[in-house]
């Protein structure tokens, strides 16, 4: 489904940057990779979606994911246990950790877009976990642009709802500077 | 040397509460403002707060504002963890009394360097 407009190609394109440089990061920031040897090369399965619920203002993030790959996703905390300690992927902890993920993603997101002129409020993650998570066929919408989840394996999910600001139009997509905006990593003290 | 962990993620509180237990911090857990709130009462010797924001119920700024609110006479170290960065949301908790922001991921080190340095400087004031 092609987006609507540019604004949102646009919030597409940030996003999925964000998504690669996230992960760039936590590889980075496990620091004990003797252990699992945390590696991008795994290719893991993650599917995000964002949808726009209007032409402007609401939409929402999707991640979707197979519960038997999500350590491979979160190699960071991975490396938390020791190798004989690692907690079953059926423990409560890893769609913790999921919905968490996806704060963390859509938060990065919210910091780079603002640098845009966009800004974003966030839900907290909502996790779903079932044995398998169907996709929902556009066949069975009135709606021509209804998104559709294909491919099987996938069986946790979160959701967060996101709320764009007045501005959300985006019209010149320049990135204007603002020397105050944090963004990952950053500390401050006061 | 007591410290309050308040976060709406599991593994987030696991992660903190590894890095202060390890610097000597006994550690309190809440998962969301509304539970900090009750924790915090219950605790009042906290010297050192891990915050976050966006949390179900009550977020970390209400908990501020209610915290100011209900116990005017406690002034713990509060350092943010959160992935929020926005300039007005820093100033907001900044104004609260807030002493320092961290966005997420974090790295343990960096935590427990900043943990130290504001206890100490609690103790000294
Ligand atoms: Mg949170």
């Amino acid at each position: 489904m092609p987006p609507r407009n540019e604004a949102q190609s646009k919030i597409l394109e940030v996003f999925q940057q964000e998504v690669l440089d996230h992960f760039q990061q936590t590889v980075e920031f496990t620091t004990d990779k003797t252990a699992h040897e945390p590696s991008l090369n795994t290719s893991p399965k993650l599917l995000s979606l964002i949808s726009f619920m209007s032409e402007a203002a609401q939409g929402n993030l999707h991640l979707l994911c197979s519960l038997q790959e999500l350590p491979e996703l979160l190699p960071d905390f991975k490396s938390f246990f020791a190798e004989d300690e690692l907690p079953p992927v059926t423990d409560p902890i890893w769609a913790d950790a999921f919905g968490e993920l996806a704060n963390q993603l859509l938060g990065r997101f919210k910091n780079e877009i603002y640098n845009y002129g966009i800004t974003l409020q966030m839900g907290v993650p909502s996790i779903v976990q079932s044995l398998h998570i169907e996709p929902v066929s556009s066949k069975y919408s009135s709606w021509d642009d209804t998104f559709c989840v294909a491919g099987e394996g996938f069986n946790l999910s979160v959701y967060i709802s996101m709320l764009m600001g007045e501005n959300f139009e985006l019209k010149d997509y320049s990135k204007e500077s603002n020397e105050s905006m944090m963004s990952t990593g950053d500390m401050m003290i006061f | 040397m007591k410290a309050l962990i308040v976060d709406d993620s599991m593994m987030v509180r696991m992660q903190v509460k590894r890095a202060l237990s390890g610097a000597g911090f006994d550690t309190v857990e809440a998962q969301d403002g509304m539970d900090a709130l009750e924790k915090i009462k219950a605790n009042q010797d906290v010297q050192f707060v891990v915050l976050d924001v966006n949390m179900p119920k009550m977020s970390g700024i209400e908990f501020l504002e209610a915290m100011r609110h209900e116990l005017p006479d406690i002034a713990p170290a509060i350092v943010m963890l959160t992935t929020e960065g926005q300039p007005d949301l820093v100033q907001r908790a900044r104004a609260l009394g807030v002493k320092g922001w961290i966005i997420k991921p974090f790295k343990a080190e960096l935590l427990v360097a900043t943990a130290q340095k504001l206890t100490q400087a609690l103790a000294a004031s």
